[in-house]
């Protein structure tokens, strides 16, 4: 042996501190792979609830007003005071129609009658929404039909998939609307939410059922290339006082807020209850990982780390254990979507970036607040704990 | 300005250190009045029966344990005087320590268990990494510098216990029963390294509390520790 070849020619220079070095606090939280596991897999599971709660309302809100965003028009004219389609009740005079067709600007404009409605086959009856619009102004209908044709006929009907998968029927099969009787002719996809599975009818037909004779709910109105809709509406309210306005963005904003005030405080509450059962999972587990660590910490103030050091690892570790059950709870929302959409096709499931930022942020505070014991247990340990034999 | 006083301190001076537990109305003295200078070079034993206050010594010079009464100076430094923060960091820079249980961190590797000691004292990654793999060959552990501890034998443990306390090239060494875990061959070669580090200048000096005779003969003075009193040994 050659003492002398032992270390670099200078002694260490203490103070010069370097980058990111021996990682302890991650190769002591991974030391227990089985613990760990458990311990991500558990916060992954309160992340699950906490963002899959979220998303199932985001994505539930968004599939909601997928009649305002896929019909086709840019522009929506309601009854003065009616802000909203989903859950509200317009009736205008069927002229506004034409009235408004012959404003500059707009391309094509259709009157469609809407209102919840029970449907019926056989003995099954589901809740429905019955859309009638005017099939040759091809404004109001179904935008995507995946069997059969559009409503051609008073008799016809266009059903969405999943309402006539509940319902049992298939093309040529016989329904019951609003005390009509209609020949399934077509089935459309995209069309079923929380709100309702749409059948669309025609237009004089549904007046007729309902007895709206004359009256439209709703007046859309499709704009020429180039005229903006927000400009539009806003020129439009300005000089039509009688009624209301709103491009289509302004109204599937208007729509998701209110479906999102129905849904917000019971998500709320689930929310707060996985944010609970996460804090006392990280808490919990970063307690006991400390504990068994305890003389490791001891031998570490022992031959001289400074408090913040151990503190640090500490908060290290909370954060490691939040960011990975994060990730890992939402890979499992992710992954679970699909799944969860395909069995109860009325709800939608989307992570919003809000949401999985307020999430993220959630489970790092948790991490950090069940952290906080671990650290005063920590900092008051005793270094001569390395004379015990 | 003379030679004398160009003199670098001595790594340790006790200066009448006792220390008293107090539990309720009674009191143990476990140390009392203890003088003594370890100098530059200079391995020191300090031997003595069960419950005699060896290790409540060695905690003290270690700036571990406040004394009730005196004073520990490390290179001239007032040990408790110094701040908690301070104390530390000075432990950091200038004392090693070797203990009975090896106190090694299971969860780091051979080679991080040195270098984390280097780390803390802010010597950066690149360097420390050589540090840790000279002091590695030193004590012949190189080729289980990606084992963790538990996968060492009882004198390789203690082989890596005295390169971490090497690692910030202390001028003290406080070992306390080194060799107590360990067979005579193990316990022999871990003395005999111990010896040749402060030898090599790897540290300054060393103090050995013990029970093992065979230490004895390594080391240059020996005292004796009774009742909490320190004498030179017979």
């Amino acid at each position: 042996m050659n003492p002398q070849t032992a270390g670099s020619p200078q002694a260490p220079h203490p103070g010069t501190a370097g980058p990111a070095k021996v990682p302890f606090a991650r190769r002591s939280l991974v030391n227990d792979r089985v613990r760990l596991a458990i311990s991500v897999g558990a916060l992954a599971f309160a992340v699950l609830l906490v963002l899959l709660l979220r998303a199932i309302m985001d994505g539930t809100v968004r599939k909601s007003t997928s009649y305002i965003d896929n019909v086709g028009a840019d522009v929506f004219v309601a009854m003065p005071g009616v802000t909203n389609m989903t859950l509200a009740v317009s009736t205008l005079p069927e002229e506004a129609v034409g009235q408004l067709a012959a404003q500059p600007g707009v391309a094509q404009a259709g009157g469609i009658v809407r209102l919840n409605a029970v449907v019926g086959a056989g003995d099954e009856t589901r809740p429905g929404i019955l859309i009638g619009y005017d099939p040759e102004q091809r404004l109001g209908g179904p935008w995507h039909i995946t069997a059969g044709a559009g409503v051609e006929g008073p008799g016809d009907a266009v059903l969405d998939t999943v309402l006539a998968d509940e319902l049992g029927v298939e093309l040529g099969d016989t329904i019951f609307v609003a005390g009509g009787e209609f020949e399934v002719a077509g089935l459309s996809t995209g069309t079923a939410s929380i709100a309702g599975k749409a059948v669309f009818v025609q237009l004089h037909r549904a007046q007729e059922l309902l007895q709206l004779t004359g009256i439209v709910s709703f007046v859309l109105l499709r704009l020429d290339p180039g005229v903006g809709a927000p400009a539009f509406a806003s020129s439009l309210a300005a000089t039509q006082q009688e009624l209301e306005v709103m491009s289509r963005e302004t109204l599937s904003g208007n729509d998701r807020t209110l479906l999102s005030r129905l849904f917000i405080q019971p998500v709320n509450v689930m929310s707060t209850v996985g944010f609970l059962v996460g804090l006392a999972i990280v808490g919990l587990t970063m307690y006991t990982t400390t504990s068994e660590r305890l003389h490791d910490f001891g031998v570490l103030k022992a031959i001289g780390a400074p408090n913040g050091f151990l503190f640090r690892t500490v908060i290290v570790q909370a954060l490691y254990l939040g960011s990975v059950g994060f990730a890992v709870g939402l890979a499992a929302v992710v992954g679970s979507g699909p799944l969860i959409v395909r069995a109860v096709p009325d709800i939608g499931v989307h992570i919003s970036m809000s949401s999985a930022i307020t999430v993220l942020a959630s489970v790092l505070g948790m991490s950090l607040a069940g952290a906080i014991a671990p650290v005063v247990r920590i900092l008051g340990v005793d270094p001569l704990v390395v004379f015990k034999r | 300005m003379t030679a004398a006083t160009r003199q670098k301190p001595p790594p340790l001076v006790l200066e009448s250190v006792s220390k008293v537990f107090r539990s309720g109305a009674s009191e143990v003295r476990a140390v009392s009045e203890v003088d003594a200078e370890v100098r530059e070079g200079e391995i020191v034993a300090i031997v003595g029966p069960s419950g005699s206050g060896k290790t409540t010594l060695l905690s003290m010079a270690g700036g571990l344990l406040m004394p009730t009464f005196g004073r520990v100076l490390v290179l001239g430094e007032d040990l408790y005087r110094l701040g908690h923060r301070q104390r530390a960091a000075f432990r950091l820079r200038h004392i090693g320590f070797v203990f009975q249980a090896f106190n090694l961190l299971p969860s780091l590797d051979v080679r991080e268990n040195v270098e984390i000691a280097l780390n803390l004292a802010g010597v950066t990654r690149a360097a420390a990494h050589r540090r840790a793999g000279s002091l590695l060959e030193l004590l012949q552990l190189q080729h289980r510098a990606s084992l963790r501890p538990g996968n060492l034998s009882g004198g390789e443990q203690q082989r890596l216990a005295i390169a971490r306390a090497l690692a910030n090239r202390p001028e003290l060494i406080l070992a306390d029963e080194p060799t107590a875990s360990l067979d005579s061959q193990a316990g022999h070669r871990v003395m005999e390294l111990m010896r040749l580090a402060v030898e090599a200048g790897e540290a300054s000096s060393l103090v050995v509390v013990t029970h093992d005779v065979r230490i004895l003969d390594l080391a240059h003075r020996v005292l004796y520790v009774e009742d909490g009193r320190l004498r030179p040994a017979d």
